[in-house]
C-alpha cells in the first residue's frame, strides 16, 4: 500500500501544472494582448520589404513604328552580407570577382559590408546564371540567397548610328533608372521614363519575395513610347547623302532637315559629324551637337525667299517688274554690294533677280519698296528670332534684332541674309509655310504617344499657327523657286522624276573673333521644295566650310538636296510628276468600273478611255471591283465557266478584260478585300507612270499645266491620243500582243476615243492638287474613316474605303480653297 | 476500452496529435521547400534556382507533413499495441535491460558510421533510412527503470546512501551522456522527470532540495562551459537587444506570439514561419500556434496538456501500488515537463532550449516514445474509474 507521503505529494503534483499554466497564460496575455500592437508593428516591419521597382523606359519609334530606342530588362546582383560568414567570404569573393572581372578586394569588401548593396549592374541572363552557378557551388558554406537579383532597365539603340542627335541618350542615375540627357530622351524624359514604384512586398526572413508583384503596379511603371515624325528611311537617306557630301568637300559640318510641308512634321534631321549611340562617351561635343536646332547661321541668299515673299505679299512687286542690277556692283550708304560670280546683270525682270540670286537687285527692291518696320514684322512673322518649340532641348532662337536697333545698313544686309541668324529648323519651317499656301505649321518631331502595350495615348495633330503670306504669294514663290532649279543657280538640284524648286545660298562666314567676313570660308546652302505640283517636302541643306574648291550653294548643297528629295519622295510614295499627264489608264478600261470607282479613288486614275461594259459572248468582261455575287451573275449570263479563289471583290481575272475566251475555257477569278483592290490599283498605276516616264521623256512641266494654265483638257486629249499607242505597247508586256491585237480587231468592241467635248464637259471629280493629297491619304491613312471631322464630304465618307481629307491638315480648306 | 479514463486519455492524446499534424503542415511549408530543394541539389547538379524555391513552394510543402503522418500512424499502432497487449507489470522485468540498451544507444551516437551529427550535435543514430534520437527512448527507459527501482526501494527511500545516492548515480550516467551530446535540454528534462518521481516516491525533502541545488549548479556550469548557452541566457534577459544575432530566435518567437493577438491570424496565415522562426515546425511550433490561433488556441492547447496531466495523476492516485503510481507519474512527466518548458521558452519565460513540444512538434523519435509511454498509461488506466475513491476500492483493501 502506498505510504502517507504519497497522496499529498500527488496533490502537489496536480497543483504544479495548473500554476504553471496560470503563469504562462499570464505571459501570453501580456504578449498577445498588452503588447499586441507592438509586436504587430514589429512583424509588419520585417515581413514586408519595400522594393524599388525600376521604371521601364518607353521606346522611341519612328513614324512607321520602327524602334530607334528601347529598353531591355537587365539584372542587378545584390549582396546580402548578413548571410555570409566571414570565413567563407574570401573564397566566394574570388569566384565572383573572376566571373564579373571586378577587383577581388572590392568584391570582398561588399560581401562583408554591413548593408545590402548592388554588386554588379546590368547583367544579362547568361551572366546572372553564371553567378547563380557560383552561388550553388558554394551552397555548402553560403546560402544561395546571399546573392539575389533585381531587374533594371538598360537602354539600347538598335540602329545606334541613325538619328543619334534626335534620339539623344541617357545616363544611369543612382536609383537604377535612366535619365535622358540629350535629344528626345531628354525633352520627353518625363514621358519616357515611367514611374518608379516602391512596392511593399511580403518577404521571408532571407528577403525573398513571397508573392509576385501585382501586375497592375508593374504595368504602371512603364513609360510611354514616343513615336517620332522621323521616317527612318528618309533619315537614313539624308544622313548618307549629307555625310557623303561633307566628306567629299572636306567640310567642317553639315545639316539637312526634311520637313513635311503640310503638317509641320520633321521627317528627317541629319547632322554631320555624327556619333554612335552605342558609345556616346567617345563622342566629342562637336560631334554630339544637333546643329539643326542649336546652331543659328546667317542664311545668305536663301533669305531671298523671305525677302521676295515679303515683297510679293505686300503687293510691292510683280514678277515682271524691271530691276536694274547695275552690272552686279552697286554702292549704297558707303557700302558696295556685289553679285556673286562676277557676271552682273543689267535691267532684268524681278524673277530673274531671284533666279540668278542677284544681291544688288534684291537689296534695291527691298530698300525701295519695303520699310524696315514692314520687313521686320514679316521676318518676325516667319518665326525668325524666336524658338520654334520643336521637341528638342537646347534650341537656339536665332538672332533677329528688333527693327529699332537696325542700322542704316541693315536694310542692305537682311534681304540677302546677313545680320540675321536662323536655325535650320526655323528656316525649313518658314520656307514650308510660304509653300504651304502661306500657312505656318508648328514644326514638330513628336507624332504620337503610345503606352507600353502600343495603344495610342495621344496623337499630336498638325497645328496651323498663322498665315504668313497669301496663297497667291505662295503660288508665285513656287514659280520663282522652280525657276531657280530650271534656269537659275540651282540647276544641280533638278531631279529626273520630279519637278522641284528651291533657292541656293552661299554665306560668307564671319571670321572667328572678328567682325570681318571671311573670303575663304563659306556656308553653302540650299532650300528646296518637291514636288512643285503638289509640294510635300521642304529640304534645307547646308554645308559648313566646304574646302573642295566649290563653295556655292548650287554646286555644293543642291545635289544633296536632290539626293535626299528623291529618296524621301520615293519613301512617301509620291508619284513621279515630271511626266506626261496621266494617259488613259491601262488598268481601268471599263466604263462600269470607272463609274463604280468615281469618288472613291483619285480622279487621275480614272482619266482615259473607257470601253463599254457590254461584251459579246466569247469575250471576257471586266469583272474587277465586282462583288462575288455580281461577278457570278455576269459570268453565268455570258455562260463562261469559272473557278475562283479568295473572297471580297475581284482583284484579278484570267483572261484579262476584253480578251477572247474559248467556249470550254475556264476563267479564273481572284477575290480579295476592297482595300487590297485599291492598293493594287495604286501600285500598278505608279508602276505604269514610271514606265511611261522612261519611255517618253517629256520635259514639259506639269506645274505650268496645273498651276499656271487651268485649261488642261486640250493637253489631256493630246496626251491621251499619243499614249493610246503606248497603251498597246505596255499591254503587250502582260498579254501576248497578237492575241491582244486580234481581240481588238475582232471581238473587242472599242469605243472611239473620247472626243474633245466629252472630255471637256466631264468635270474633274477632284482638283489635281486635292486628288494628289487624297492619294497621300490612301497610302498613309487607310483607315481614314475614323476621322469624323470631315465636313461637307459626307457623300464620300459614307463609303468605308473613301479616303477622307483631314480638315486640319488640308491647306486647301484653310486657305479658302482653290477648288 | 474498459475505463472512461482510458477513453479520455486517448481522446486528449488524439486531439494533441491532430493539432500537431495540422501545425506541422502549416509551419513547415517554408522550410519544407528548402529541405526538398537541398535534396534536389544533392541529387542533381541541375538544381532549381534558389530564388524560385519560395515561389515554387507548393510542390514541396508536403515534405514534413508526409513524414509526420507516417510517424503518427506508426505511433498510434505502437500505442494501441502497448495498451492492448502488454500488461504494465511486465516492464518490471524489462526495465533494467531497456535502460542498459538505452545507455548503449546513447553511447552509440558518438560512434562514427552509426551516430549522426547535425549542426555539431550528436543526437541521432541511424540505420537504413531511419534516424532515431536515443535520448527520447532513454527517457522512457529511465521512467520504467525508476518506477521499478523506486518501488523496490520504498523501505530505504528516505535513506541518503541506500535510497538517494544509487538513484542519483543512474540519473547522472544517463543525463551525463545526454549532456555531452550535447543536448542540455533533454538532460534537464530527464532530471526533472526523475526529480518528480523521486518526489512522488517519498524521498526526503532535504535530499530533494540538495538535488535541486546541485542540478541547478550543474546546469549553470554547463551553461558557462558553452559560450552559445551564455549568449542565449543574455538574449533571454533582453530579447530585443540583438535582434539579428543571438536574440533572433527568441525575438522572432515573441513577435510571432505577440502578433497573434486574441484570435490569431488564422491557420496557415502566419508569416513568421517563412524562415523568421528558425525551427518553426519543431522547437517553435507553439509560437506558430500562438500566432495563427491566438491566445484562445494557445490556452486550449495548454488546457489539453493540463488535462492530460490531471488524468495521468488520477491514474497514479488510483493505482494499486507504488510501482504503477510512479510509472504513471513518469509518463505524465515525460509529456508534461517538456510541454511546459517549451511553452515557457517560446513565451520568453526561460532561456531558449532546443526542446520540442511533445505530441505536436515534428519529430519521429519523440513522438514514438511518447506514444509508447501513453500506451503504458492507458494500459494502467484500464481498471481505474475516476469516480472510484481509493479507500472504497476493494483491490486496495488488502494493502
Amino acid at each position: 500500500m502506498l505510504k502517507k507521503t504519497y497522496r499529498p505529494r500527488l496533490f502537489v503534483l496536480c497543483l504544479i501544472p495548473v500554476m504553471l499554466m496560470t503563469v504562462m497564460t499570464g505571459k501570453l496575455w501580456y504578449l498577445q494582448i498588452v503588447r499586441h500592437s507592438h509586436y504587430v508593428n514589429k512583424a509588419n516591419e520585417q515581413h514586408h520589404k519595400i522594393i524599388n521597382v525600376v521604371p521601364n523606359r518607353g521606346k522611341i519609334l519612328d513614324r512607321n513604328g520602327r524602334e530607334l530606342a528601347g529598353s531591355v530588362l537587365m539584372q542587378t546582383a545584390y549582396v546580402a552580407p548578413s548571410l555570409i560568414r566571414t570565413e567563407y567570404a574570401g573564397e566566394l569573393a574570388r569566384d565572383l570577382s573572376a566571373a564579373l572581372r571586378l577587383d577581388f578586394k572590392e568584391v570582398h569588401k561588399r560581401l562583408l559590408d554591413n548593408r545590402e548593396a548592388p554588386l554588379a549592374r546590368k547583367l544579362d541572363e547568361v551572366k546572372a546564371n553564371e553567378l547563380r552557378d557560383i552561388m550553388r557551388r558554394h551552397a555548402r558554406n553560403v546560402p544561395t540567397t546571399a546573392l539575389y537579383f533585381i531587374n533594371e532597365g538598360k537602354r539600347y539603340y538598335p540602329r545606334s548610328d541613325l538619328a543619334s542627335h534626335i534620339i539623344g541618350y541617357t545616363e544611369l542615375i543612382d536609383s537604377g533608372d535612366n535619365k535622358g540627357v540629350a535629344g528626345i530622351e531628354n525633352s520627353y524624359n518625363g514621358i519616357l521614363r515611367g514611374q518608379s514604384k516602391r512596392v511593399r512586398a511580403r518577404t521571408n526572413a532571407i528577403q525573398n519575395i513571397l508573392e509576385p508583384i501585382d501586375p497592375e503596379t508593374l504595368n504602371s511603371t512603364y513609360g510611354h513610347s514616343v513615336v517620332l515624325t522621323i521616317d527612318d528611311a528618309i533619315q537614313h537617306a539624308a544622313e548618307a547623302a549629307l555625310r557623303k557630301r561633307v566628306n567629299e568637300m572636306s567640310a567642317d559640318a553639315g545639316v539637312a532637315v526634311v520637313y513635311a510641308v503640310k503638317t509641320g512634321e520633321i521627317l528627317a534631321m541629319a547632322n554631320v559629324p555624327t556619333f554612335s549611340l552605342a558609345d556616346v562617351s567617345k563622342a566629342s561635343d562637336f560631334q554630339r551637337r544637333n546643329r539643326a536646332v542649336t546652331d543659328a547661321i546667317e542664311p545668305g541668299s536663301v533669305m531671298k525667299i523671305f525677302t521676295f515673299a515679303s515683297l510679293l505679299d505686300e503687293n510691292k512687286l510683280s514678277l515682271d517688274d524691271s530691276v536694274n542690277c547695275e552690272g552686279g556692283r552697286w554702292s549704297i550708304s558707303g557700302r558696295t554690294i556685289v553679285d556673286a560670280g562676277g557676271h552682273g546683270m543689267g535691267t532684268v525682270p524681278a524673277k530673274d533677280v531671284f533666279k540668278n540670286s542677284s544681291n544688288v537687285g534684291t537689296v534695291k527692291l527691298a530698300i525701295s519698296r519695303l520699310t524696315p518696320q514692314r520687313f521686320s514684322k514679316r521676318l518676325v512673322n516667319f518665326g525668325f528670332g524666336v524658338k520654334t518649340d520643336v521637341d528638342l532641348p537646347g534650341e537656339s532662337p536665332g538672332l533677329l534684332r528688333p527693327f529699332k536697333e537696325w542700322s542704316g545698313l541693315s536694310m542692305s544686309s537682311l534681304p540677302m541674309g546677313y545680320e540675321i541668324q536662323i536655325t535650320a529648323v526655323q528656316l525649313a519651317a518658314a520656307a514650308a509655310a510660304i509653300i504651304n499656301n502661306g500657312i505656318y505649321m508648328q514644326p514638330h518631331l513628336l507624332k504620337e504617344l503610345r503606352d507600353f502595350r502600343g495603344e495610342l495615348v495621344k496623337k499630336i495633330e498638325p497645328t496651323a499657327l498663322r498665315q504668313v503670306v497669301s496663297p497667291e504669294t505662295s503660288r508665285k514663290m513656287l514659280q520663282l523657286m522652280e525657276l531657280v532649279v530650271k534656269e537659275g543657280t540651282g540647276k544641280t538640284a533638278a531631279c529626273e522624276l520630279y519637278n522641284v524648286g528651291g533657292k541656293t545660298g552661299t554665306t560668307k562666314k564671319m571670321e572667328a573673333g572678328t567682325s570681318h567676313y571671311s573670303t575663304k570660308s563659306y556656308i553653302a546652302s540650299f532650300c528646296g521644295v518637291a514636288p512643285i505640283e503638289d509640294p510635300q517636302i521642304v529640304v534645307y541643306v547646308y554645308i559648313d566650310n566646304p574646302r573642295g574648291g566649290a563653295y556655292y550653294g548650287g554646286a555644293v548643297s543642291a545635289p544633296v538636296f536632290k539626293e535626299i528629295a528623291v529618296a524621301a519622295l520615293e519613301v512617301l510614295k509620291v508619284p513621279a510628276t515630271k511626266m506626261d499627264k496621266p494617259a488613259p489608264t491601262l488598268e481601268i478600261v471599263s466604263g462600269r468600273l470607272r463609274d463604280k470607282l468615281a469618288g472613291e479613288v483619285p480622279a487621275q486614275w480614272l482619266d482615259g478611255q473607257f470601253f463599254d461594259d457590254e461584251v459579246s459572248s466569247g469575250c471576257m468582261p471586266d469583272l474587277r471591283g465586282l462583288t462575288m455575287l455580281e461577278a457570278k451573275e455576269r459570268l453565268v449570263g455570258l455562260s463562261i465557266p469559272f473557278m475562283y479563289e479568295g473572297s471580297g471583290v475581284v482583284i484579278d481575272q484570267k483572261p484579262a478584260p476584253y480578251e477572247t475566251i474559248e467556249a470550254s475555257q475556264q476563267a479564273l477569278i481572284k477575290f480579295a478585300s476592297q482595300q487590297q483592290f485599291f492598293e493594287r490599283l495604286a501600285m500598278t498605276i505608279a508602276e505604269r507612270n514610271k514606265i511611261q516616264t522612261a519611255v517618253q521623256h517629256n520635259t514639259v512641266s506639269v506645274a505650268q499645266q496645273t498651276a499656271l494654265s487651268p485649261s488642261v483638257p486640250v493637253i489631256k486629249l493630246n496626251k491621251a491620243g499619243k499614249s493610246a499607242v503606248l497603251d498597246v505597247a505596255v499591254a503587250a508586256t502582260t498579254a501576248p500582243a497578237a492575241a491582244r491585237q486580234k481581240t481588238k480587231a475582232t471581238k473587242r468592241k472599242p469605243l472611239p476615243l473620247p472626243d474633245l467635248d466629252e472630255y471637256a464637259q466631264r468635270p474633274p471629280a477632284v482638283s489635281a492638287k486635292e486628288s494628289a493629297w487624297r492619294r497621300m491619304n490612301i497610302e498613309t491613312e487607310p483607315a481614314a474613316k475614323s476621322d469624323k471631322k470631315t465636313g461637307g464630304k459626307s457623300k464620300r465618307q459614307s463609303s468605308p474605303n473613301t479616303p477622307v481629307m483631314n480638315n486640319r491638315s488640308n491647306p486647301n480648306d484653310q486657305s479658302g480653297g482653290d477648288e | 476500452m474498459k475505463s472512461s479514463l482510458t477513453w479520455l486519455i486517448f481522446i486528449v492524446t488524439l486531439t494533441l496529435l491532430t493539432t500537431g499534424v495540422v501545425m506541422v503542415y502549416s509551419s513547415s511549408a517554408a522550410s519544407a521547400a528548402r529541405e526538398a530543394m537541398r535534396d534536389d541539389q544533392r541529387s542533381s547538379a541541375l538544381a532549381p534556382r534558389a530564388n524560385d524555391a519560395t515561389l515554387d513552394m507548393s510542390a514541396h510543402s508536403f515534405y514534413y507533413l508526409k513524414r509526420q503522418v507516417v510517424w503518427v500512424v506508426l505511433s498510434i499502432i505502437a500505442m494501441l499495441t502497448v495498451y492492448h497487449f502488454i500488461d504494465y507489470e511486465r516492464y518490471r522485468m524489462l526495465a533494467t535491460p531497456l535502460l542498459l540498451t538505452a545507455i548503449v544507444a546513447l553511447a552509440l551516437v558518438f560512434v562514427p558510421g552509426i551516430g549522426i551529427a547535425h549542426k555539431g550535435s550528436h543526437r541521432w543514430i541511424g540505420f537504413g533510412g531511419v534516424q532515431i534520437q536515443p535520448s527520447e527512448f532513454a527517457k522512457l527507459a529511465m521512467v520504467l527503470y525508476m518506477a521499478k527501482k523506486l518501488a523496490e526501494k520504498q523501505d530505504v527511500i528516505r535513506s541518503f546512501w541506500r535510497g538517494f545516492i544509487p538513484m542519483l548515480l543512474v540519473l547522472c550516467i544517463v543525463a551525463g551522456l545526454i549532456v555531452i551530446e550535447p543536448d542540455l535540454g533533454a538532460s534537464v528534462v530527464i532530471g526533472l522527470i526523475c526529480f518528480t518521481m523521486f518526489f512522488v516516491a517519498g524521498m526526503r525533502r532535504i535530499h530533494l532540495a540538495t538535488l535541486g541545488i546541485l542540478a541547478a549548479l550543474a546546469v549553470v556550469a554547463a551553461v558557462i562551459a558553452e559560450p552559445y548557452r551564455v549568449a542565449r541566457v543574455f538574449s533571454y534577459l533582453d530579447p530585443e537587444a540583438d535582434i539579428h544575432g543571438k536574440g533572433w530566435q527568441l525575438y522572432q518567437s515573441l513577435v510571432a506570439v505577440g502578433s497573434g493577438g486574441v484570435v490569431g491570424l488564422g491557420l496557415g496565415r502566419g508569416p513568421q514561419k517563412y524562415l523568421f522562426l528558425s525551427e518553426a515546425h519543431t522547437d517553435f511550433i507553439f509560437s506558430v500556434i500562438c500566432e495563427e490561433m491566438g491566445l484562445i488556441g494557445a490556452v486550449i492547447i495548454m488546457t489539453f496538456y493540463v488535462a492530460f496531466i490531471i488524468l495521468g495523476i488520477c491514474v497514479a492516485y488510483n493505482s494499486s501500488d507504488m510501482y504503477s503510481s510512479l510509472l504513471a507519474t513518469g509518463v505524465i512527466s515525460m509529456i508534461g515537463i517538456p510541454a511546459f518548458i517549451n511553452v515557457a521558452v517560446v513565451t520568453g519565460l526561460v532561456p531558449t532550449k532546443g526542446l520540442t513540444l511533445p505530441l505536436i512538434s515534428y519529430g519521429g523519435s519523440s513522438l514514438f516514445s511518447n506514444m509508447l509511454a501513453i500506451g503504458i498509461l492507458m494500459n494502467m488506466s484500464r481498471n481505474v474509474e475516476i469516480a472510484n475513491s481509493p479507500s472504497r476500492r476493494p483491490r486496495h483493501a488488502h494493502g
